[in-house]
């Protein structure tokens, strides 16, 4: 008995992974799988509801919470240790958060209409997180996800140095324009919209120092928006001429 | 990983041993009903929104 519930737990665990070429129950799993990302969605794109987006929607959480589970109870295969450990270790990696947030809108489902008129109404907003799921099905995006895992440090260093330029920035143009800006929230918001490139125009300097600001903030941000796409593009070089010689050799 | 590993034995005509894979089948025959109905209510959820 405890053979074949392992043995099924095998093939479940299979399954539910990315299907491997002539294994027709994975691949109608994944193609469920991304049938149910796509469908699961399409509900936000309308302004009105009516009966089937409940249907799509209960539909899908169930698709989703099977998929957690299933994925929870075979991940001692995944983690290749078999040990309770592997479920803990399972649980933090990025693709069960990823799944653990797309979960998150069931809990709206089941609160009173009182209260998801609230707050609790962005819980709504993480079935984008749906989105990531793909991920899964696709090499390519995979590749991004470890070319992104690589430069993390660097693309750390390039965010905290646009936040302190940002908020350097903002508390500049806050002393030196104090009429322009009601709070020191709309001087972060000021910096962020120069330093991106992206300028509204809303808020715009009247005095000499502050258009000085503004003029350095424009040509850093020119140099600092233009440095994560650098430091990424180089890492996926890298990757793709790292599996090009796995695959040659 | 032999996608076909485990439930009952079969041997084929060429004498080989064959198994059957019946979670994969009961996989299969689920995931094929949940993908005609979301396309179904997919269709359907524009259909009601735009038409009726």
């Amino acid at each position: 008995m405890g053979a074949k519930l392992e043995s099924v737990k095998r093939r479940t665990y299979e399954i539910v992974e990315v299907g491997k070429e002539g294994d027709v129950a994975s691949k109608v799993y994944d193609t469920m799988m991304l049938a149910g990302v796509i469908v699961g969605l399409l509900p936000m794109t309308l302004k009105v509801t009516n009966q089937y987006t409940y249907y799509i929607y209960s539909l899908t959480n169930l698709i989703f919470l099977f998929d957690y589970a299933v994925r929870v109870y075979t991940a001692d295969y995944k983690m290749g240790f078999k040990n309770y450990k592997a479920y803990f270790a399972y649980i933090f990696t990025p693709m069960a958060i990823v799944d653990f947030l797309s979960l998150l809108p069931i809990l709206s489902s089941f609160m009173p209409h009182s209260v998801t008129i609230g707050y609790f109404r962005l819980l709504r907003v993480f079935r984008v997180m749906q989105l990531l799921k793909l991920v899964r099905y696709s090499k390519t995006m995979s590749t991004i996800q470890n070319v992104l895992y690589r430069v993390k440090n660097q693309l750390i260093a390039v965010l905290l140095l646009t936040f302190a330029y940002i908020i350097a920035s903002a508390l500049f143009i806050f002393q030196m324009e104090p009429s322009l800006f009601n709070t020191f929230f709309d001087a972060l918001y000021w910096a962020t919209i120069s330093i991106t490139t992206i300028g509204y125009g809303d808020i715009t300097p009247v005095t000499f120092g502050g258009r000085v600001i503004t003029m350095i903030s424009a040509l850093v941000g020119v140099a600092v928006i233009a440095l994560p796409s650098g430091i990424i593009t180089a890492a996926y070089m890298d990757e793709i001429r790292r599996e090009k010689t796995k695959y040659e050799k | 990983m032999n996608p076909l590993n485990h439930n009952e034995k079969l041997i084929n005509d060429s004498g080989t041993v064959k198994k059957r894979d019946i979670t994969g089948t009961i996989f299969t025959i689920v995931c094929l009903i949940v993908i005609i109905a979301l396309i179904i209510w997919g269709i359907m959820l524009f259909v009601d929104a735009f038409y009726i």
